[in-house]
C-alpha cells in the first residue's frame, strides 16, 4: 500500500501513545505551548487560512466558526467538542479518543485559546466507555502536569474540559442537540437562529467542533496553512479519515488526503469485495449520505465538492459497501426504521414523516406495497427536506429513501407487483 | 412607544407598521394574514416546531418560519406562493397522517386548529394508508385535564405554559419520533391553580376540560365579553353561553396585558356553575309560618314596599362587593334620597389592602370582584366606614327591626357569610336580594331573585382602581329582575 500523508495519525502507531509521557516525548503540547503564546486571532487566521473544514459532517469552515464568537471578553464561552459519532458507518473520532485522547486535548487548548474560553466540554456518547475512560485519565494526567487547569504552562491562560456522557441519541450529534443534552434536557435542537456562535450552550456563545476537526489543529498550527493546503484538494484542503466498512477485505479507519478516488480505497486500499461479491452500490458518506450506484461510485472522489458532483456528500467519511446480494429496499427499511427510530419528535415533518416513510417501505417489503408507493415514497421524502425542519435530521433521514428509491425504483417496483424479490432472500431482515 | 421605534415592511404588496423586532408571525396574526400556526402562542416562548407559518422573504433562498423572524425595516414579506401552498399542504397532512378522525365526538371540533387549517389550506385526500400510531386516551391528567395523546399534534404549547407561565413544569414530551407523547411526570395529576389554560391553549382536541367535556358543541354557544367575579384580579373573561337552554358553559381568559394577560385561574374559570340555573334563587319567595313559599313577583314586591314603607328611615341595609358599580349607586342613591343612613358594606379594608398573589400567578386574597367599587360608591355618600364590624354593633343591640341584605352571588367568595350574620334571628323582617341558592334560608322572610354578573352590564373595579365593563347576555332565570327594578 502507498504511503499517504499522515496529520491525524502521524503519530498512531507509537507504542502507548495515549500515555502523557509518550505523547509530550513526541513532541505532544509543545503546539498549545506555543499556542498560547500567541495572539488569539493569530491562531484562527491560521486555522482559517488551512481551510480546515467541520469533519463532523457539515464541512463548515473552522477558522470562519471561531471568527463568529463575539469578541466580548466579559462574556463566558465554551468549547464544546463532539464526541457524540452517532453516524451509522462512522467510527473515526472513537479511534482519536481511544488511542490519541492527548492529540484531541491539545487541539482543544489551542482552540480553547482562539476563542477566549477557559471552560470545554467533550460530548461522548455514552456507549463509548474506552473513550471517556481515556479522556478522562488523559484529562486527569494534564491537571498533574499543569497542562490543564489554572495558568497552564506558567501563562495566564486557564482551562478546564469537562467529559459528558450522552445517551447514545442520534440527534446528540447535532451541535444544538448536543448543548440541549450538554445543558440536562431533552436533546432537542434549538431553532435557529440564534446559533451557537452567538447564543448556544446556557445562552452563551459556543463553538461545537468535531473530534478530527480539534485534532487536526496541532499539525496546522505546527507545520503551517500551507503545509496543510499541500494535501487534499482546493476546496477541501488536507487529510480525512475514512471509515470502511461493508464486505469488503480489508475495513477499517483509514487516513487518506481529500481528494482520493473512491474506487481506490474499495478496491485498493479496502483490498476490494469479498469472493463472489461484485459492488453494488456505495454510501459514502454515513448513513445519511445520498447512495452511489457502482457506476457512480467508481467515478467519485473523497473531497466535500468532489462529492457533491455526484449529488451526494463526503458527510462523516463513513464509506458503507454494498455488496450485488444487497436488496434495496430490505437496506431501506434498515436505514429508513433508523431515522424513524432516532427523529426527536420535537417538529412535525420530521416526526410524522420518517415514521410514514418506514411504514411504506414495511409495507412494500412485506408485500403489502401499492403501485403508488414508489412515488409516495418519494413525495414525502422531498417535503420533509430543504430547511423544512428544525434540524438537518429530516434532510438526512429524506436522502436515503429519495436516492433509493431513485436509483433502484425497478427493485421497488418488483417488490410491489410481484410480491417477490430474488435478493431479499440473501439479505438479513431487520 | 416612539416613533423611531415603528418599522416599515411589506406583506403580500401591503404596506405594515410594527414595532422593530416585534415577532413577525404576531404580526401577521394581529394584521390578519391568513398564516396558519399550531405551536406559536404569543404568551409562550417561541418553539418553532409545527413548520405551518413559513413565509417567504425577498433575498433569502428558502422559506422561514415566521414566527422565529424579527421585523425589520423595509424587509419584503410574502404569505401566498405556490411553493408555501405546497408546503403548508404537506405540514398539514404530517400533523394529520396519526391523528384520529374523530371530529364527531371530539370537544375541539368547531375551533380546532385543524379543521380550520385544512379547510383554509389543506383541502386533499389522505394518502395515508398505513396503521396510525396508537397512544393513550382518556387520560386523566388532573381534577379539571383529559388528555388524548392521539389528538396530540405535540406543539408544546401546554409544556411550555406549564413551565414558563405557573412555572410548575408539570408536564414534559416524552419517548421521541412518532412515539412521542405529552404527559405529566410519573404521571402524577397536574396540581395548580392554571390547569384548564392548557387546555384553552391546546389548537387540537389532546386536552380537554373534564368539565366541559361532551357538553356542549362550541358552535351553539354565544360569547360575552365580561370580567371574572372570582376575585379582585379582575381577569378579563369570555363568557360562554346557550341563550335557548339558559345555560353557561364556560368561562375562557380573554386576553389583557395589564391584568391577566392571557390566563385566568382555574377556580374562576368554575365560577359559571354559582350563575347557573341550578345553583340559583329561581323565584320570589315569602316565608309562610315554618317555610319559604314561592310566590309571584307582584306578592313580593308588594311584601318589600309594604315592608320599606313601614320601617321609613329605621331601615338597615347591608351590602356585599359583589354587584356592579352602577347596583351600588343605585342603591345608595334610593335608600338615601328616603333618609335612610343605616348602609352598611362587607368590604374587609385588611382583606383588600393585601394585593398579594396568593397562588402561582394571579389569584388573590378578596374573592369580590367589587370591593374598591363599593367602597367607593359608600364613600361618596360618607357612609365608607359603615362596615361589617359596624354593623354587628348594630346587631347586637337588637335595634334593627327591619334589614335588607344584598348577598354574595358566590359563597365560596365569602363561606362564612351567614355566619358573620349572628343575631339576625332577632330582626323583625329580613329581606334578601340575591342570586345564590345556598342563601335560600329560612333566616330570611323574604327572597327576591335578581340578576347575576352575565344577565346584566355594568362595571366592577378591580384591586389595582382598574374599572372594567361586563356585558349582559341572556337572562338564566327567568324571574330574575334588575336591582333598578325591584327598588325605585
Amino acid at each position: 500500500m502507498k504511503d499517504f500523508p499522515k496529520v491525524l495519525f502521524e503519530r498512531l502507531e507509537i507504542p502507548n501513545i495515549h500515555k502523557i509521557s509518550v505523547f509530550q516525548e513526541h513532541g505532544g503540547y509543545q503546539m498549545a505551548k506555543r499556542a498560547l503564546q500567541m495572539a488569539p486571532e493569530e491562531v484562527t487566521k491560521i486555522v482559517t487560512d488551512s481551510g480546515l473544514r467541520g469533519r463532523g459532517g457539515a464541512g463548515f469552515p473552522t477558522g470562519m466558526k471561531w471568527s463568529f464568537v463575539p469578541k466580548d471578553a466579559s462574556k463566558i464561552k465554551y468549547l464544546l467538542c463532539n464526541g457524540d459519532e452517532s453516524e451509522p458507518g462512522t467510527f473515526k473520532d472513537r479511534i482519536l479518543m481511544e488511542k490519541m485522547p492527548h492529540l484531541l486535548l491539545e487541539g482543544m487548548i489551542i482552540a480553547a485559546h482562539a476563542i477566549d474560553c477557559h471552560r470545554a466540554y467533550i460530548y461522548i456518547r455514552g456507549e463509548f466507555t474506552e473513550s471517556i475512560a481515556a479522556l478522562e485519565k488523559a484529562i486527569e494526567d494534564c491537571h498533574t502536569e499543569n497542562i490543564l487547569g489554572k495558568n497552564i504552562f506558567g501563562t495566564k491562560f486557564n482551562l478546564e474540559i469537562h467529559v459528558f456522557k450522552g445517551a447514545g441519541a442520534y440527534i446528540c450529534g447535532e451541535e444544538t442537540g448536543l448543548i440541549s443534552s450538554l445543558e440536562g434536557t431533552k436533546g432537542w435542537p434549538k431553532v435557529k437562529p440564534p446559533f451557537p456562535a452567538i447564543a448556544g450552550f446556557n445562552r452563551l456563545p459556543s463553538i461545537v467542533n468535531n473530534v478530527e476537526t480539534l485534532a487536526a489543529v496541532p499539525w496546522i498550527l505546527k507545520n503551517g496553512a500551507q503545509a496543510y493546503r499541500k494535501f487534499g484538494t482546493e476546496k477541501s484542503p488536507g487529510t480525512k479519515l475514512f471509515c470502511l466498512s461493508g464486505p469488503v477485505k480489508n475495513p477499517g479507519t483509514y487516513e487518506l488526503p481529500c481528494g482520493f478516488p473512491l474506487k481506490d480505497l474499495i478496491f485498493d486500499i479496502g483490498g476490494g469485495l469479498l469472493d463472489d461479491l461484485n459492488l453494488k452500490a456505495v454510501i459514502p458518506g454515513g448513513a445519511s449520505a445520498k447512495i452511489l450506484t457502482a457506476e457512480e461510485a467508481l467515478k467519485t472522489t473523497l473531497c466535500y465538492e468532489g462529492c457533491q458532483t455526484m449529488g451526494t456528500m463526503l458527510g462523516s467519511g463513513g464509506v458503507i459497501v454494498i455488496p450485488h446480494t444487497q436488496c434495496m429496499v430490505d437496506l431501506l427499511h434498515v436505514v429508513s426504521y433508523f431515522f424513524k427510530d432516532e427523529s426527536c419528535g420535537q417538529c412535525t415533518p420530521c416526526r410524522e414523516g420518517t415514521g410514514w416513510m418506514h411504514k411504506i417501505v414495511d409495507s412494500i417489503l412485506h408485500q403489502r406495497g401499492r403501485p403508488e408507493d414508489v412515488q409516495l415514497l418519494l413525495d414525502i421524502s422531498e417535503n420533509i427536506q430543504g430547511g423544512r425542519t428544525i434540524c438537518a435530521l429530516a434532510d438526512a433521514a429524506a436522502w436515503p429513501v429519495e436516492s433509493y428509491v431513485k436509483k433502484f425504483k425497478q427493485e421497488f417496483v418488483d417488490h410491489i407487483e410481484k410480491k417477490a424479490c430474488n435478493l431479499y432472500k440473501y439479505s438479513a431482515s431487520l | 412607544m416612539s416613533e423611531k421605534n415603528i418599522v416599515q415592511f411589506e406583506v403580500d404588496g401591503k404596506e405594515v407598521q410594527a414595532p422593530k423586532g416585534e415577532n413577525l408571525l404576531k404580526v401577521l396574526i394581529d394584521q390578519k394574514f391568513k398564516v396558519p400556526y399550531y405551536c406559536y402562542h404569543p404568551g409562550l416562548s417561541v418553539a418553532g416546531a409545527c413548520r405551518m407559518c413559513f413565509v417567504e422573504q425577498e433575498g433569502v433562498p428558502r422559506p422561514m418560519i415566521s414566527c422565529n423572524m424579527q421585523v425589520q425595516e423595509g424587509m419584503k414579506i410574502k404569505t401566498e406562493s405556490e411553493n408555501l401552498k405546497n408546503i403548508r399542504k404537506w405540514n398539514l397532512a404530517f400533523h394529520l397522517i396519526n391523528h384520529p378522525l374523530d371530529c364527531p365526538i371530539c370537544d375541539q371540533a368547531g375551533e380546532c386548529g385543524l379543521q380550520d387549517f385544512y379547510m383554509e389550506h389543506g383541502q386533499y385526500n389522505s394518502q395515508m394508508q398505513e396503521q396510525k400510531v396508537l397512544k393513550r386516551k382518556v387520560v386523566s391528567i388532573g381534577d379539571h385535564v383529559m388528555l388524548d395523546s392521539e389528538r396530540c399534534i405535540l406543539c408544546s404549547r401546554c409544556v411550555r405554559f406549564f413551565d414558563e407561565v405557573p412555572k410548575t413544569s408539570e408536564m414534559a414530551i416524552f419517548n421521541r419520533g412518532d412515539r412521542s407523547e405529552i404527559g405529566t411526570f410519573l404521571d402524577r395529576p397536574l396540581k395548580n391553580n392554571y390547569t384548564l389554560n392548557s387546555v384553552n391553549i391546546c389548537p387540537v382536541g389532546a386536552l380537554t376540560s373534564k368539565d366541559f367535556r361532551f357538553k356542549k358543541r362550541v358552535w351553539f354557544l354565544k360569547k360575552l365579553n365580561s370580567i371574572c367575579p372570582g376575585c379582585s384580579t379582575g381577569c378579563n373573561i369570555e363568557v360562554h353561553e346557550d341563550p335557548r337552554e339558559k345555560q353557561v358553559f364556560r368561562m375562557l381568559p380573554r386576553y389583557n396585558e395589564n391584568v391577566n394577560g392571557h390566563w385566568m385561574c382555574d377556580y374562576g374559570a368554575m365560577r359559571y356553575e354559582k350563575i347557573n340555573p341550578k345553583n340559583r334563587i329561581l323565584t320570589p319567595k315569602l316565608k309562610q309560618g315554618h317555610e319559604l313559599v314561592p310566590t309571584d313577583w307582584d306578592n313580593a314586591q308588594k311584601y318589600f314596599d309594604d315592608a320599606m314603607e313601614k320601617v321609613g328611615k329605621d331601615l338597615y341595609v347591608l351590602i356585599t362587593p359583589q354587584y356592579t358599580v352602577e347596583e351600588f349607586e343605585h342603591i345608595y342613591a334610593t335608600f338615601t334620597q328616603k333618609g335612610i343612613q343605616n348602609i352598611f358594606h362587607t368590604v374587609d379594608e385588611k382583606n383588600i389592602k393585601d394585593t398579594k398573589v396568593i397562588d402561582e400567578l394571579l389569584m388573590r386574597n378578596d374573592k369580590n370582584p367589587n370591593s374598591k367599587g363599593l367602597l367607593k360608591v359608600s364613600a361618596a355618600h360618607g357612609l365608607e366606614k359603615q362596615n361589617l364590624a359596624a354593623f354587628q354593633k348594630e346587631l347586637e343591640t337588637q335595634k334593627i327591626k327591619t334589614l335588607v341584605v344584598f348577598s354574595p352571588a358566590d359563597p365560596d367568595s365569602d363561606p362564612e357569610f351567614m355566619n358573620s350574620l349572628k343575631g339576625i334571628e332577632a330582626v323583625e323582617t329580613k329581606i334578601q336580594l340575591g342570586t345564590a341558592a345556598q342563601y335560600e334560608t329560612l333566616d330570611f322572610d323574604c327572597i327576591l331573585p335578581t340578576l347575576s354578573f352575565v344577565e346584566k352590564a355594568g362595571t366592577f373595579i378591580n384591586f389595582n382602581d382598574v374599572e372594567q365593563k361586563i356585558e349582559a347576555g341572556a337572562k338564566l332565570v327567568e324571574d330574575a329582575k334588575a336591582i333598578s327594578e325591584i327598588l325605585c
